[in-house]
């Protein structure tokens, strides 16, 4: 669970997307903000360092992102620079992601396989677990060949595991057990 | 016929004097010997009947201390033979104890050896059992991870995965 001071962000952003029915596209913005972000560390600390003044910051968020993005978030950086909470753009972004696909009925599920998904495998995952949720599906897709085959798809607080290596260590466990003397 | 007695010749003067001198005689003895002797004999009748009685007083009391002794022998015999029991009772008590504790001690070995005995046998075994599964499906893992290398494999277990997703709410 994230603290309050995302969850405070996150709510304020909410709300305002709400009224101008912006909430996918200022979802997407924060995400794209918190990747920049990520990737540029040196960013943050600038913009939380207590030595550089608010003009100066507020003068680098105009230079890099004026006119780039959103004015929401345009001004939703301002703020976070001014109270030197740029720190916390990665958990906004969480949170507003969390309350935005709960909002629109949207179900993030993140499946793992060993080889890239196939189209046809894609639609047809989506389709059945848009089904099984009752929800708008987005998948994030990730590979990892550790998995040896099949796919492992986790959604909110459940998964479900049908790789070869999960079966293989069941199958490990079950012969250790079956053994024991 | 006359009897010539001269020298028997009997006065009565002399008859008289006779006898006053036995008499004077015997005053004398009597005073002058007759007591002192009977005085004499009769301290040594009490000295003698004073000796046998000492003798029996004696005898008596060694008579007194022998059973007095052979009282206190026996007394003694009988407890020498009760302490000897005591002790005897108390030493078979102790060394019957002594053997139980030692048995006692001597099964707790034995069966702490045992359960330590078949707690490794156990571990051991299911040691070896670990190691056999870890091999075997350690292989196994190869074996699929070989087969399912091809694309088609992966397509397959994929597609059964998606085939799956949702029955089990059905």
């Amino acid at each position: 669970m994230a603290g309050s001071v995302e969850n405070v962000y996150a709510r304020a952003l909410f709300e305002i997307a709400a009224e101008d029915g912006s909430m996918k596209e200022l979802d997407e913005e924060l995400q794209a903000l918190d990747g920049i972000f990520s990737a540029n560390p040196q960013l943050t600390e600038i913009l939380c360092a207590p030595t550089v003044t608010d003009a100066e910051k507020t003068d680098l968020i105009k230079k890099v992102f004026d006119g780039r993005i959103s004015k929401v978030s345009y001004n939703f950086l301002c703020v976070l620079a001014e109270k030197k909470r740029v720190g916390y753009l990665t958990g906004i972004a969480q949170e507003f992601r969390k309350g935005y696909y709960e909002a629109a009925g949207i179900a993030e599920a993140e499946v793992t396989t060993a080889v890239p998904l196939k189209d046809d495998a894609r639609n047809r995952l989506i389709a059945k677990l848009r089904k099984k949720y009752g929800k708008t599906v987005i998948l994030k897709e990730k590979v990892d060949p550790s998995i040896i085959g099949g796919m492992i798809v986790a959604s909110g607080g459940s998964m479900m595991d049908g790789s070869v290596k999960t079966r293989l260590e069941n199958m490990h466990k079950q012969i250790r057990e079956t053994v024991s003397v | 016929m006359h009897l010539n007695f001269d020298f028997f010749s009997i006065e009565p003067s002399t008859i008289i004097g006779v006898l006053l001198n036995t008499l004077i005689l015997f005053l004398l003895f009597k005073h002058f010997l007759f007591a002192p002797v009977n005085k004499i004999i009769e301290e040594r009748k009490s000295q003698v009947s004073k000796t046998y009685e000492d003798a029996d007083e004696a005898l008596k009391n060694a008579k007194n201390m022998e059973n007095e002794y052979t009282e206190k022998l026996a007394l003694a015999k009988d407890e020498s033979a009760e302490i000897v029991k005591a002790a005897s009772k108390k030493a078979q008590q102790r060394s019957d104890e002594i053997i139980a504790k030692a048995k006692d001690e001597a099964q707790g070995i034995v069966t702490k050896a045992n359960a330590d005995i078949e707690r490794e046998r156990k571990r051991a075994v299911n040691q070896i059992k670990d190691e056999i599964s870890d091999i075997a499906v350690n292989i196994a893992g190869k074996v699929i991870g070989k087969e399912v290398a091809s694309d088609e494999e992966q397509e397959r277990l994929i597609d059964e995965f998606i085939g799956g997703i949702g029955e089990d709410d059905e």
